[in-house]
């Protein structure tokens, strides 16, 4: 076991990184798209996703999905107030 | 200066606001005052106790009164059915509300200085009724400041009035300070009976 | 400009509060805490705070939106008791882990059944391993400056806690007394706006982050540790808070304990709150009648003061535990930390619990007195 670092601060935030499974993106049935011209930019999605796999750049423009940690659970889906994002299979 | 409290009151009467209204106008004459309530399963008309302790001293106790110096009580049938004068220290002030009834005279208030007040009246003759009671609660601090000879009444009428903006609080005012001239205190009651 | 006022402990946290100058309150009502939330909402309806009051649907969800707003960088409140703290209590430990330096009054009432609404110490010492700092007021002065002083040592770099600040229900909560509600400015010197860590909800667009992930046990222990770490830097930083406290307003409440006729005392009595008030001012009348007998107001429970009380008690030949609470199948929850840390420092003083005030019965001086003759010459 490695030593324990003395840190009274370690917070419990994590990114989009490659763990013991490799990019989680490969698990993925269903995948998330968003529908640009109908897309209001309220950020719900970037709020909501569990895995912090949606980002963007600046609140006038349509935010995207990281394919590589997207894991499909489409709570994206679930939360977008307009329905602009759909469901495909992937391989489809 | 140390003087503990005891008020007995139906639910609703206001023995509770009494306390800290109390304690409040103390506190403008830099005297030390606590406020303490029983909380129970009261309702409308069960008796409410509430408790002061008061010192020219900051005071550390936080138990509630068990015998005191000064025992009001907000009608007459509350001594029987309380026992509260049981509670009462040797030369202990008992303030009253009765409109002077023999009847209302428990024998036992004999042993005691007695200030008797009809705060009832007072509230009638004022209109002050909240929910069809007349409210004594005001009137009663009044005979508290006669009876014990402090806070002082305007100190006392301050506190009403900024506890009840307006109309209610001018005549809650008005209820303390009549209660204040017609209290009469019966300081030789012993020797009569 | 400061006031004088005679308020209850209730009022008097909620000025705590209000001078804390608070962004956020979400709770939900619980007797006796009721009445603080209650002030705070008049006040956020009048305009008078700039805060925003969440009102919530239960305790557990109070806690989520406190925890939420510190999260997202605003300096929240809640307040509760009792049954509402057992509801809340997921979230309590949520709230240390995700290093939420959310400020917390815990009205201490005794747990059901039998339903019981007064005062008992059980409920917040149950939080004792929680990972939140743990004040207990003494009075309802005392309760206001702590919530104060909660805010300074719980956003303090060194620490980033949550912490909790205790009051006896209805000894405190509903009992007025003098109360001196300070001037804003003084309270705004000594207390900075919160100025929270980089991990603050509130990420850039492009580089979102998830808070409160799964960790594996090798990296779930350093996470942990690191509590525990904070936990000790804590204890300094609440020593200058009451220190800087005291320079500011004047008034000194103890930092982690405050002692009382402890000089050529022969017996400690130690307590928590408004019982260890209420034992110094029998140590007073002991006093004068001839025992030699101090009163050590345990201020804090976590961190526990170690130190401080294993110092105290070596000087001494006899040692009594007012408990207001108790671990069944143990001891009175207070004598059992102390005599663990008697034994942790070699100490060998007797310690004898008494176990009083459960369920609100009234602790009286005659009560202690009984417990300090029983004891003094044992």
């Amino acid at each position: 076991m490695s030593e324990i670092p003395d840190n009274h601060l370690i917070l419990p935030i994590s990114k989009p990184t490659k763990g013991a499974g490799g990019k989680t993106g490969s698990w993925r049935v269903f995948r998330p798209v968003i529908l640009e011209d109908k897309c209001i930019k309220c950020m719900m999605c970037w709020m909501y996703c569990p895995e912090a796999a949606i980002e963007a750049h600046s609140r006038n423009e349509v935010p995207k999905i990281n394919y590589d940690y997207c894991k499909g659970c489409l709570v994206c889906k679930e939360v977008c107030p307009v329905s602009a994002i759909k469901s495909e299979r992937e391989g489809e | 200066m140390y003087y503990e409290v005891i008020w007995v009151g139906r639910g609703g009467q206001g023995a509770v606001t009494a306390s800290r209204i109390l304690a409040k106008a103390l506190n403008r004459e830099k005297i030390w005052a606590q406020a303490i309530v029983f909380f129970g399963a009261e309702r409308r008309g069960a008796p409410v106790y509430a408790y002061n302790r008061i010192s020219d001293q900051p005071i550390k106790y936080h138990h509630f009164v068990t015998d005191a110096d000064v025992i009001v009580i907000f009608e007459p049938s509350l001594i029987k059915l309380t026992n509260v004068l049981s509670r009462a220290r040797d030369n202990a002030t008992v303030i009253i509300n009765s409109a002077g009834r023999s009847e209302d005279m428990d024998s036992e208030l004999h042993k005691y200085r007695l200030a008797v007040v009809d705060a009832t009246s007072i509230a009638l003759q004022l209109n002050l009724l909240v929910a069809g009671i007349p409210v004594i609660n005001t009137a009663m601090i009044g005979a508290f400041a006669k009876a014990m000879g402090f806070p002082l009444i305007d100190s006392v009428k301050e506190v009403i009035k900024e506890a009840w903006p307006g109309k209610m609080g001018e005549l809650n005012a008005q209820a303390s300070e009549k209660a204040y001239r017609e209290t009469r205190i019966l300081e030789n009651i012993k020797s009569v009976s | 400009m400061e006031t004088y006022d005679v308020i209850t402990g209730n009022d008097a946290v909620a000025w705590g509060a209000r001078l804390s100058r608070v962004e956020v309150i979400a709770a939900y009502p619980i007797t006796p805490q009721t009445t603080i939330v209650e002030k705070l909402a008049e006040w956020v309806d009048k305009g008078e705070i700039d805060a925003r009051y969440i009102a919530v649907e239960s305790e557990h969800s109070a806690m989520s939106a406190a925890m939420g707003a510190s999260a997202a960088g605003a300096r929240a409140f809640t307040a509760t008791s009792s049954q509402g703290f057992l509801y809340m209590f997921e979230m309590i430990s949520w709230a240390a882990g995700a290093r939420t330096p959310v400020v917390m009054a815990v009205v201490n009432r005794a747990l059901g059944p039998p339903w019981n609404i007064w005062s008992e110490h059980t409920d917040a010492l149950m939080a004792r391993d929680t990972g939140w700092i743990q004040f207990w007021a003494s009075n309802n002065q005392e309760a206001l400056d702590s919530i104060i002083q909660a805010y300074r040592v719980a956003e303090d770099k060194k620490v980033i806690l949550p912490a909790m600040v205790m009051l006896g229900g209805f000894v405190l909560s509903h009992t007025a007394m003098p109360v001196r509600i300070h001037d804003q400015d003084k309270v705004d010197q000594y207390l900075p706006p919160y100025s929270p860590p980089h991990y603050v909800l509130n990420p850039k667009l492009s580089e979102p982050f998830a808070y409160g992930n799964i960790l594996f046990p090798w990296d779930y222990a350093k996470v942990r540790l690191s509590i525990q770490r904070a936990m000790e830097n804590s204890v300094d930083v609440i020593k200058k808070a009451a220190r800087e406290f005291q320079e500011i307003f004047g008034i000194w409440h103890g930092d982690l304990i405050k002692e009382a006729y402890t000089d050529n005392a022969e017996m400690l009595i130690f307590a928590l709150g408004a019982v260890a008030e209420q034992a110094e001012a029998t140590a007073e009348l002991l006093r004068k009648k001839g025992y030699k007998v101090g009163v050590v107001k345990v201020r804090v429970t976590r961190p526990f003061p170690k130190h401080e009380i294993a110092k105290l008690a070596n000087k001494v030949s006899r040692i009594i535990v007012i408990d207001r609470d108790i671990s069944f199948g143990w001891d009175g929850i207070l004598a059992g930390e102390i005599k663990a840390t008697l034994h942790e420092h070699n100490v060998d003083t007797p310690v004898t619990t008494k176990i009083m005030g459960i369920g609100g019965d009234d602790i009286l001086p005659d009560h202690i007195e009984k417990a300090v003759k029983e004891v003094y010459n044992k």
